[in-house]
């Protein structure tokens, strides 16, 4: 299964925040979009999600998915952790079924929301309320409920902004293995370009809002894209563990 | 959890907290909505004893036994006693009962859609405007044709929905974002205090004695024909909402993750809203301006039963309910013989038990 982006554009009123992006994202693995601020990650995210006006193609499985379908078949799990809610960690994960809950909720719906917060090692919290949670727990929190939802395509806006680093690596974790056992597509916009080259298996690097490169870790994170795409003079070598490691130097003159 | 606990604790959830993390492990969700709605009755049962007070107690001194009687026989029963039951206490009551419920609901819901704990019924001005249009209508001495003891509660709800669909019209402009909703919903309360205060100083005496009773609030302007209509105003905006419950309980994330879930965040807000003027409008029209009930009853509610609109919104409506008929209680004990407005005394009832709610820190506020 893939998901193919084809002249995608978007934005907010007048404004265009992504202006003709086309890309191909393959299933099982976890791909990761990188990109300056201010240059469309999350609109990217939000349109591929159906949720800003977009034009352009977006199929799965070589179906195009309008915009309505989109916000049914993907899963999109904001940037923001701030949430303050005495919601009940069950209740909120619950959520990502709205379209199923009624007065009445099916019995199986709290069973198997029960499995994937014991599957992340969070089942304890079930009934404790979101605002007595830290950053950490409540980002597994929102990740169950987006795989709750059973999405084609998982996306994830910045889902390791403001964890330490445990918590970096449980989440990126939990969304690869989960990505490769359902064989989903899973999209997570991220800043830090050691974890990205870490994790994905591919990376889309977003520019000016289109798609300045695509591929493997080694192939996009370059010190001349990183030089063009983020002005930043950088070092990158690879560790003893066969991952990148990539030092930012200075601003580009 | 702070942001010193350990990776463990954090993953775990094995530090301290509002319950302890061995009594959430044993617990199930069926658990929780069932002592839940236990809440929910025992509130039930409380709002009920409160009703039957409220209509043993009076200032005509009946005994209990005739009272029960009227009740059970007004055939049998003295025909004053009767109609002190029937025609006063019963629709005194009935009404307490029905705008507390009101209050209880709009609050909740205005709470939830502007995402503020300060936010109640009162908050977008529509008390205001229903306050101004019954001050015009008195000081003008406007009286409709056919529906003379209607006039009041007519100019009040008519000035109400104005004041929503100014509201509604910014709002509507600008996406109906919460923000907006707050902004110009403060700008049309001040305006139409204004133009209250500007009616209270233009009339005599005797006029302004009138609009100051009706802004008051008070319990003693109900009779059998605005308890139907108010009941049919309730019953409509409860139920109006009833889809929506999951939708709204949804909204509590924020309005992004509300979105990310298939919520339609713009046309949940504009359903609300109109349910919110309504509700509120048919409350503040019959029996005038009464505070702190829409905006401390949903905060008790949400402390006894949770987030879940499902059972949050008919716990708000039963506490609203209880204060008010509580309030009601009180006003006609404050001065044996009178009936002290209700709206003087709503906050004496709850306040003693949101305070105790407080205090118990192992509750979550908002």
């Amino acid at each position: 299964m893939t998901l193919t982006i084809d002249d995608l554009e978007a934005g907010y009123g007048a404004l265009r925040v992504i202006t003709g992006a086309s890309a191909t994202v393959p299933a099982g693995d976890l791909t990761v979009l990188i990109g300056p601020n201010g240059t469309g990650k999350s609109t990217f995210l939000k349109a591929l999600a159906g949720l800003v006006h977009a034009t352009g193609r977006v199929s799965v499985h070589g179906i195009d998915l309008p915009a309505e379908q989109r916000r049914k078949a993907i899963a999109y799990m904001p940037q923001d952790t701030g949430a303050s809610s005495s919601l009940t960690v069950l209740e909120v994960v619950l959520l990502g079924r709205l379209r199923s809950l009624g007065l009445s909720v099916p019995e199986i719906l709290p069973r198997e929301a029960l499995l994937l917060l014991r599957r992340f090692g969070i089942e304890d919290l079930q009934h404790r309320t979101l605002d007595a949670l830290s950053g950490g727990q409540r980002q597994l929190v929102f990740l169950a409920q987006a795989l709750f939802r059973e999405p084609q395509v998982l996306l994830l806006d910045e889902p390791t902004a403001a964890l330490d680093l445990r918590h970096q690596l449980v989440v990126l974790n939990a969304v690869r293995e989960h990505a490769r056992a359902h064989g989903i597509v899973a999209i997570a916009a991220m800043h830090d370009l050691g974890l990205a080259a870490q994790f994905a298996s591919r990376i889309i690097c977003l520019a000016s809002g289109n798609v300045a490169a695509a591929g493997t870790s080694r192939e996009v994170l370059t010190e001349e894209r990183l030089r063009s795409v983020y002005g930043v003079e950088t070092s990158i070598a690879e560790t003893p563990t066969g991952f990148l490691s990539i030092t930012p130097l200075r601003p580009c003159a | 959890m702070n942001a010193a606990a350990t990776d463990k604790d954090a993953l775990s959830g094995a530090s301290d907290g509002p319950r302890s993390p061995g009594a959430t492990h044993r617990s199930s969700y069926r658990g929780l909505i069932a002592r839940r709605m236990t809440i929910l009755g025992a509130a039930g049962t409380i709002l009920a004893v409160a009703c039957f007070a409220d209509i043993l107690i009076g200032p005509a001194f009946l005994n209990v036994s005739d009272v029960i009687g009227a009740l059970l026989q007004p055939d049998s029963a003295d025909q004053t006693t009767a109609a002190i039951v029937h025609i006063i206490r019963l629709p005194m009551t009935c009404m307490a009962l029905l705008v507390g419920a009101a209050l209880g609901i709009a609050g909740t819901h205005m709470q939830t859609i502007l995402g503020n704990p300060l936010a109640s019924p009162y908050t977008l001005g529509f008390s205001a405007a229903g306050g101004f249009g019954a001050a015009t209508a008195i000081l003008l001495g406007i009286s409709f044709p056919l529906l003379p003891d209607l006039t009041v509660p007519i100019a009040a709800f008519a000035m109400a929905g104005l004041a929503a669909f100014t509201v509604y019209g910014f709002a509507r402009l600008r996406g109906m974002s919460a923000e907006v909703m707050v902004l110009a919903g403060i700008a049309t309360l001040f305006l139409f205090q204004s133009l209250q205060s500007m009616a209270q100083y233009l009339a005599s005496p005797e006029v302004l004695q009138q609009i100051v009773f009706w802004l008051f609030g008070s319990m003693l302007k109900a009779n059998w024909t605005n308890v139907s209509i108010t009941a049919v105003i309730v019953l409509v905006g409860a139920v109006a909402l009833i889809p929506d419950l999951w939708k709204l309980t949804a909204l509590r994330l924020g309005d992004d993750r509300a979105t990310a879930i298939g919520v339609d965040v713009r046309r949940l807000r504009m359903k609300v809203f109109a349910v919110v003027a309504l509700l509120t409008a048919g409350a503040v029209s019959f029996v005038g301006t009464i505070g702190f009930v829409g905006l401390v009853a949903p905060h008790i509610a949400r402390m006894l039963v949770g987030e879940d609109q499902r059972i949050l919104v008919p716990m708000a409506a039963v506490t609203g309910a209880a204060i008010l008929v509580g309030a009601s209680i009180i006003s006609k004990l404050l001065s044996p013989g009178t009936v002290v407005p209700i709206g003087i005394v709503t906050a004496v009832i709850g306040v003693p038990f949101l305070y105790s709610l407080i205090l118990n820190r192992s509750r979550r506020l908002w």
